[in-house]
């Protein structure tokens, strides 16, 4: 039964998470944490916490979620109905979407919104970097990044763990 | 590409798609735009237009989009599974071990996480200038791109209506945002006897 609670739950907040992940965040914690008492409050912050440690998207937290309250069925169950009807979703959009991309609409529609779809990471780039850089080294760090991946074929990969054993290793404290 | 390279270079790009969508666009511009050339830049902002208007993990959204692009629905299930993979199984073990891992992410965990997330960011920037180039090519475009940052920023606004404003505006003024000409099954009559 719980099985089932945790699958129409994940699958309800994720029907509503226009715009993205992010956008359920407040939403999941209600339902999880007061409703359903499925996971402690500071089980959620942590379950938040793991989600941007790992890779992949936020709303990764279901798995956790979904096996705190039931074990490794309760982890698949949680993430296929967190994201099995938007992935769905966009599939079908795909297919759609290119039976009638020729369309003056769906042109005009294209080029309005892909300035916008653009201009939107900026906001991600905002959210990042207020959070990371706390100090010159990160904004050095930030910058290094930046021109690595502008001017050279070095893998976004390699960046990444570059940065992180940085951090790690000679990273100041913030302030 | 054959399906099973489809499967292991999203089992990849999952593995490094820290800091959720941002790295994802990246890695799949890198690996299927860049090196590949299996894609465009147009394709990927194609892709984030339609799922940024439906409801759900915009990533996981975009990956079933380019997999359907690259292999049909057996291409979109594969690039998806691959996708979550690594996700899945890290935050598994993290859910087992929970007790333990609480009590020892210390004093470390912080810089390291700040220079992730800085690099991030910084790599983030040379996307947007990447997927932004083809797609930001007028003044409305530059206008409309800065307007949803800074909307987005300000006043918290939820990025699937400004999207939804942006394309609307696409519709009504096509030509603000450089119009390809349209095909001639669609062009109407008369613009062929304007000239």
């Amino acid at each position: 039964m719980i099985l089932l609670e945790l699958f129409l739950y994940f699958a309800l907040i994720s029907m509503l998470a226009f715009g993205g992940g992010n956008a359920v965040i407040s939403l999941l914690e209600r339902i999880s944490v007061e409703q359903m008492r499925w996971v402690a409050p500071q089980d959620f912050a942590a379950a938040i916490g793991f989600a941007y440690l790992t890779p992949g998207p936020i709303l990764i937290t279901s798995t956790f979620i979904g096996y705190r309250a039931a074990g490794f069925a309760g982890a698949v169950t949680a993430t296929i109905g967190v994201f099995l009807i938007p992935w769905s979703l966009s599939v079908l959009a795909a297919f759609q979407i290119r039976r009638y991309i020729q369309h003056p609409w769906l042109q005009g529609f294209g080029l309005g919104a892909a300035p916008a779809v653009i201009g939107l990471l900026g906001i991600t780039v905002f959210a990042l970097g207020r959070y990371a850089i706390a100090n010159w080294f990160y904004a050095v760090i930030a910058g290094a990044a930046l021109a690595l991946a502008m001017f050279t074929r070095v893998s976004p990969i390699l960046i990444l763990i570059g940065a992180t054993l940085l951090g790690a290793v000679i990273g100041p404290p913030p302030g | 590409m054959s399906l099973p390279q489809l499967w292991w270079l999203f089992i990849k790009i999952g593995l490094a798609a820290f800091g959720g969508l941002g790295v994802t666009l990246s890695l799949i511009e890198r690996y299927l735009v860049i090196d590949r050339r299996v894609l465009t830049a147009k394709d990927i902002t194609e892709a984030l237009t339609y799922t940024k208007l439906l409801p759900g993990s915009t990533g996981v959204q975009v990956v079933g989009y380019l997999g359907y692009r690259l292999g049909g629905w057996p291409g979109a299930a594969l690039a998806t599974l691959g996708f979550l993979l690594p996700a899945f199984l890290l935050i598994l073990v993290l859910s087992v071990l929970y007790e333990e891992i609480t009590a020892g992410l210390g004093r470390v965990a912080t810089p390291a996480l700040r220079g992730l997330t800085a690099a991030v960011a910084g790599i983030l920037v040379a996307t947007m200038y990447r997927l932004g180039k083809p797609a930001v090519t007028t003044l409305a475009g530059t206008v409309v791109a800065m307007a949803a940052c800074a909307l987005g920023i300000a006043f918290r606004m939820n990025p699937a209506w400004l999207v939804l404003a942006a394309g609307i505006l696409g519709i009504l003024m096509p030509h603000w945002f450089g119009r390809e000409p349209a095909p001639k099954s669609f062009r109407p009559k008369e613009k062929e006897t304007e000239r």
